[in-house]
């Protein structure tokens, strides 16, 4: 419990700033921007009508999608996505990396307390925070979606999938710290995680009628956009999502239980 | 006598790097066991296996019985450890970090954290990474004895401490032995060795060479002298029974020491000297001289 309490204890601060950021992203985005993009729904409309009918068809219908208040929290959470992927990675190299950052894994490692147990207790405490930051994050985006009279059941699950794709960024940012020998950033390591991951979606993005897969893109695994175009995230992608973390997460253990702590 | 540590044939490689190799150390309960041997000789390295900091290669290492790897977190609960540098988190006052120490064990330690650090001189309520070197070095021995363990594991632990509190820093040590708990005690310098401990082992390129009691070591002790005489005199003859690598330059004579004190200065003395200076050879020269056959005394 004290190890739980210690993190937690000072994760608060960083999770605190990284929810209300996210929470006025989508609240910006979908009470303050959609309603303007709304407003211009009709006059596109009046062009894609004038293109030829097959092509109209297609377009109008991905125009529905994304005028839709699903589509355009599709659109605008991906913003929140690479906003907490990079929290999600820099939380858990927070904890993970707090040793090793401090040259004190000695301190940590002397307590009477399996390295198995100090693991899991850290991943809790992150996993902890990430959940009640979510819970927030949910709650906000179900009450702006009833605002707008929102009724679709699938929405719910729409909103949880940052908490989704930042398991996947929390494993990723354990692994990170765990195997790196050194880390000068927490911050500066997230970010290049996350961003990294934000390239990879611009590649995916433009390679996407060549390739349609977009396995090297997590950060689009839980987009709510395709939840809402084919009803599911896709089998394979929450496949990848489940590799990911579990090896991820699996690999970490392994190293942190059973290598040798550097010496300083 | 039972034995608090016990390693048979201990043996730790980083890859192809040599740490320890078949290293056999016994320490008995309440004694005060000293650890010496130059920088690099596998001191630290044979510390953090017994510590579970580090994964032995071979061999076998328990404390209190138990086996250092399978029931580390137990042996851990009685084992107090004071690293050579210390790190502490940042931005903790030493207080928080004493406690959040504390909070490990399951026994209340604020009279002792206050006891040790009234005894150290040291100011609680300062943030640790503002500390200078020495009061790190005091937050590290607070922490590591704060739990009254029954073992206690130093590796270097005077390096950063001033004179004054290096003495105040033995008194502690004394204390706690004398309460009972076991001291195994790490270090490169002999006369540290020499002042506090019963038995020593002496470890160099990560093999035991020998352990012996200090008083036994005392015996053999080399000194290392060197004097100059004024400059009418000639000592290009000079010579002593017990004295080797005697070295002439000019009218400096430099030779390392070995027997009755007396009659060194009594040779020295029929010279007109104008400077003369006996001093503690370094670990490094005592087992050039002492040590020189592979381990085996000359």
């Amino acid at each position: 419990m004290n190890i739980l309490r210690f993190e937690i204890r000072n994760q608060l601060k960083t999770a605190a700033v990284w929810t209300v950021a996210s929470v006025l992203i989508i609240i910006v985005f979908m009470r303050g921007v959609y309603p303007f993009f709304l407003e211009g729904y009709g006059e596109i409309k009046k062009i894609i009508a004038s293109f030829p009918k097959e092509f109209a068809g297609a377009l109008g219908l991905e125009m529905a999608v994304l005028f839709s208040f699903e589509g355009f929290y599709g659109f605008g959470s991906f913003y929140v996505f690479v906003f907490g992927a990079i929290s999600a990675a820099s939380l858990a190299i927070s904890v993970f990396a707090r040793e090793k950052r401090a040259k004190c894994l000695d301190f940590i490692l002397t307590k009477p307390r399996s390295r198995r147990n100090i693991f899991a207790v850290k991943l809790l405490s992150v996993l902890l925070v990430l959940a009640a930051a979510n819970i927030v994050y949910i709650a906000v985006s179900m009450l702006v979606y009833s605002l707008n009279g929102g009724k679709d059941g699938r929405f719910f699950l729409a909103a949880c999938a940052l908490f989704f794709t930042q398991l996947m960024f929390m494993s990723a940012g354990v692994f990170a710290s765990v195997f790196m020998k050194r880390i000068r950033s927490v911050s500066g390591t997230a970010a290049a995680i996350g961003f990294g991951a934000f390239a990879l979606t611009a590649l995916s993005n433009i390679l996407e009628d060549v390739y349609p897969d977009y396995f090297y893109a997590p950060l689009k695994y839980f987009d709510p956009s395709k939840l809402f175009m084919n009803g599911s995230f896709g089998a394979k992608y929450v496949f990848c999502a489940l590799v990911i973390i579990t090896v991820s997460l699996g690999a970490s253990f392994f190293r942190y239980t059973k290598g040798d702590a550097q010496s300083v | 006598m039972s034995a608090v540590i016990e390693t048979k044939k201990l043996t730790k490689f980083y890859g192809k790097s040599r740490g320890i190799v078949d290293v056999d150390l016994s320490v008995n309960e309440g004694e005060i066991f000293g650890f010496i041997g130059p920088n690099g000789a596998g001191k630290s390295t044979a510390i953090r296996t017994l510590l579970g900091l580090i994964f032995k290669t071979s061999g076998e290492a328990r404390i209190f019985g138990m086996d250092c790897e399978r029931e580390n977190e137990r042996i851990l609960q009685n084992v107090g450890y004071l690293p050579s540098e210390v790190f502490y988190y940042d931005r903790m006052k030493a207080i928080e970090l004493l406690n959040y120490s504390a909070s490990f064990y399951n026994k209340d330690c604020s009279k002792r954290i206050k006891e040790l650090s009234a005894a150290l001189e040291l100011d609680l309520n300062k943030r640790v990474e503002d500390m200078s070197l020495g009061n790190k070095k005091k937050v590290g021995i607070v922490q590591g004895l704060l739990h009254s363990p029954r073992l206690i594991i130093l590796d270097e632990p005077t390096s950063g401490l001033d004179p004054l509190m290096q003495k105040t820093f033995f008194e502690l040590i004394r204390r706690e032995n004398a309460r009972g708990a076991t001291v195994l005690f790490s270090s490169h310098i002999l006369s540290e060795v020499q002042r506090i401990c019963d038995r020593v082992a002496i470890i160099k390129d990560g093999r035991i060479l020998e352990t012996k009691r200090i008083s036994e070591l005392q015996e053999n002790t080399y000194k290392k002298v060197s004097f100059t005489v004024k400059p009418e005199a000639n000592v290009n003859d000079f010579s002593v029974p017990g004295g080797s690598k005697i070295e002439i330059s000019g009218r400096s004579v430099s030779f390392i020491y070995k027997g009755d004190c007396n009659l060194l200065l009594s040779k020295i003395g029929k010279h007109p000297i104008l400077n003369v200076d006996i001093t503690e050879p370094s670990l490094e020269e005592i087992f050039m001289h002492y040590y020189e056959d592979g381990g085996r005394r000359e």
